[in-house]
């Protein structure tokens, strides 16, 4: 088996052609896709921070009075009322709020700015100096209180006007989405525990949305290397299936088989033979791209163990797609399958975004190319570079495993065991 | 050793090769000769194990080798009629390559690899690339391959297709010794008649996928004891002459290549009068005529009405 695959690796390190095509093609293409195209991604990905207002209406003193007044007049006990004012002032979400906007985590993407009143914040509006604001009405947390501790009242409301409806009035409003719903949930636990679980005052804790409004920028070089990457691999596997069809043609696989070799080692050392070389034939993209554009050169250990992985498991699916066309070849005796699949290699590269975003496609063409091994790929490349987790991308990853099993299961089936022995 | 019976191979409804016997005794030479599209390749490809036939059995030493490849291949060497190695890599890299999956390795490897280099005399272009290489190096390094497991049963297609006088020499000389000298049991397919009868001590003649005749060298001539070959070389071939010498009766066969007329014509016939008469009525100028012994060619010829290379 080993001699198989190092004499596949030999042969392509003398067949120019082919290195060419599959080393040194992604590189050029990204050069050029990179250079050519890379403003255009930098004005698409780049988010510049934006200024927010926040009108507070609201003393706390002054709601907390109330409430105590409130609950006096409900004929609760004093202990019971000293209880339920410590655990008010504590899950306060006006404060809750003010903590999140002056949160790290938000400094890149917007900044606050205090307005004394309401029409202050229209003004600003109507200058342009801030396009949303956040308004706390008067008695918000009191109302909030009521609510969540003695059932009256209808909730706090909370004010939020936008005039921006881009991509920063969406962020916005995923922010205040975000706090409201984890504020009644956390509040909502904490009451049926009877306060046992506390309503989390840890502002990082109000949202995801937060964290997934901050992905890094994607420039033009990392975005093609991916594209030239993915789309490059997928053309190893006709590349090593015309070889495996020359070689029966040849005669040498017949040689092969007198030696007492079995006819399923020879297609498991395609398949290992493709998986292996689509991994160098990337990693070796990756590197070349990080060391003269620095591509991914900011990045840390974990980005790299899982772009090793993502690297790992598409190259299996090359891999599995050569001993597919190897099986269909041999058992078909013609070439053209593989020749057919080679034609179409730029389509699935289309379709799986390798040469333009997938986000300008319609929503139908999208699901398609998230469906398609390669955009799948991308999809889970892109995601990894913005933030993500080798977790959060697994959903991705795991159709490029399933569609790796479901070739490698066909190929087996359909080698032409028999005729060849 | 090798008995094969019945042997049939159709693909689809093209029947390649029907009702082939034929036996190998060890350390023979035997050749199976015939024309392009006889069925030579298809024969000895169901022979090595590599193409199941549609009918027939084949046993090497009494056991039947389809049911039980592993008999045969562990002994079979094949010189495939393609050149049926790795032209981007070396001859020592397709030889260390092929000892490898045969099992070979370390000096036992190395050992074998330079004798069999020298045996093909390619010892001083080892490192080179085999695109680099001639038609007759590469067939050389072809055989050379098939011999790196010690083969004991050899079968050679073709060998020396598309090469120069010089390289077919070597490679003829090469198989001579393979078995005169190893003992090597050798299975020769050509459509060249006087490689097989340098070559071997018995022969098959397939025509159309059947084994039309077979027997010695010696047996097959006497097919034909009774009559005799005719060379005509003229000017210029005129289809008038050949009308009438097909049409004269004790001319057997006649047979057609570039300048010359070849014909079958019963012994002891006197029959060069009247190819004299008809060449000067059909005008074709008579450069030389020869009255030879049959060879193979003359039996194929004899057999079929059609020459080797038609």
């Amino acid at each position: 088996m080993f001699n198989l695959i190092k004499k596949d690796f030999a042969i392509l390190s003398k067949t120019k052609s082919d290195l060419l095509e599959l080393l040194f093609m992604p590189f050029i293409l990204l050069i050029i896709l990179g250079f050519s195209l890379g403003n255009v991604f930098m004005s698409e990905f780049s988010i510049d921070t934006f200024k927010v207002g926040l009108v507070n209406e609201q003393t706390t003193a002054k709601s907390l009075d109330r409430f105590e007044a409130d609950l006096q007049e409900d004929g609760l006990p004093a202990p019971a009322i000293a209880e339920l004012l410590t655990a008010a002032e504590e899950s306060d979400p006006e404060k809750a709020l003010t903590r999140l906007l002056q949160d790290e985590s938000l400094e890149e993407l917007m900044e606050t700015q205090n307005f004394d009143s309401e029409k202050a914040a229209e003004e600003a509006i109507a200058s342009e100096e801030i396009r949303s604001y956040i308004r706390i009405p008067e008695n918000f947390s009191y109302n909030a209180w009521k609510s969540l501790y003695l059932n009256e009242e209808n909730g706090a409301e909370l004010i939020l006007n936008t005039q921006s409806d881009g991509i920063t009035g969406n962020i916005l409003q995923s922010v205040v989405n975000s706090f409201i719903g984890q504020y009644n949930v956390e509040s909502s636990i904490a009451i049926a525990t009877q306060g046992e679980a506390e309503v989390s005052t840890d502002s990082s804790e109000y949202g995801e949305v937060v964290q997934l409004s901050v992905e890094e920028p994607i420039n033009a070089f990392q975005y093609y290397t991916i594209g030239m990457g993915v789309m490059f691999a997928l053309f190893t596997a006709p590349s090593l299936a015309t070889r495996a069809f020359k070689e029966k043609e040849q005669h040498v696989f017949g040689r092969m088989m007198l030696s007492g070799m079995r006819p399923l080692t020879y297609l498991v050392s395609k398949f290992i033979s493709g998986t292996s070389i689509t991994f160098v034939q990337l990693i070796t993209l990756f590197t070349l791209s990080t060391v003269v554009f620095g591509t991914f050169a900011d990045k840390e250990l974990g980005f790299w163990i899982a772009l090793l992985t993502l690297t790992a498991s598409y190259a299996l699916f090359v891999g599995s797609l050569t001993s597919i066309l190897t099986s269909v070849s041999l058992y078909s005796n013609n070439s053209s399958t593989v020749g057919f699949f080679g034609s179409f290699v730029s389509v699935f590269a289309f379709l799986g975004g390798s040469f333009t975003p997938v986000d300008q496609f319609s929503e139908a063409l999208k699901k398609v190319g998230n469906w398609t091994p390669n955009g799948a790929a991308m999809t889970s490349y892109l995601q990894l570079l913005q933030g993500f987790s080798l977790q959060e991308v697994f959903p991705l990853m795991s159709r490029i495993i399933t569609l790796t099993v479901i070739a490698l299961v066909v190929s087996v089936w359909i080698f032409p065991k028999r005729r060849l022995e | 050793m090798l008995e094969v019976k019945n042997l049939k191979k159709t693909f689809k409804k093209t029947v390649a090769v029907e009702d082939v016997d034929l036996y190998i005794e060890e350390g023979e030479s035997v050749g199976l000769l015939g024309p392009n599209g006889a069925g030579k390749s298809t024969t000895i490809s169901m022979i090595s194990t590599l193409l199941p036939p549609t009918k027939g059995t084949i046993k090497y030493k009494g056991k039947d080798v389809l049911k039980n490849p592993d008999e045969l291949r562990p002994i079979l060497g094949v010189v495939p009629q393609d050149i049926a190695i790795y032209g981007e890599l070396s001859a020592y890299a397709n030889m260390k390559f092929f000892g490898k999956i045969y099992g070979l390795s370390g000096s036992q490897l190395e050992k074998k690899i330079q004798e069999i280099l020298e045996l093909v005399g390619l010892s001083d272009r080892q490192k080179d690339v085999v695109d680099t290489y001639s038609g007759g190096m590469k067939r050389r390094i072809n055989i050379a391959v098939a011999l790196m497991h010690n083969p004991e049963f050899l079968i050679m297609d073709e060998p020396t297709v598309g090469i120069d006088p010089q390289s077919r020499n070597y490679i003829l000389n090469m198989v001579k010794r393979l078995n005169g000298e190893k003992g090597i049991t050798i299975l020769y397919t050509s459509h060249y008649m006087e490689e097989v009868e340098k070559l071997c001590d018995r022969v098959y003649i397939m025509d159309h996928g059947r084994i039309i005749a077979s027997g010695t060298k010696e047996e097959l001539k006497n097919i034909l004891s009774n009559e005799e070959t005719i060379v005509i070389e003229v000017a210029e071939r005129k289809q008038a002459f050949t009308d009438l010498l097909v049409s004269q009766k004790g001319i057997n066969q006649v047979a057609e290549e570039e300048n010359n007329y070849q014909l079958i014509v019963s012994k002891g016939d006197q029959l060069l009068g009247e190819i004299f008469e008809q060449a000067r009525q059909t005008n074709v100028k008579i450069k030389s005529i020869h009255i030879q012994t049959p060879t193979l060619e003359d039996v194929f010829l004899h057999l079929t009405g059609r020459k080797l290379r038609d």
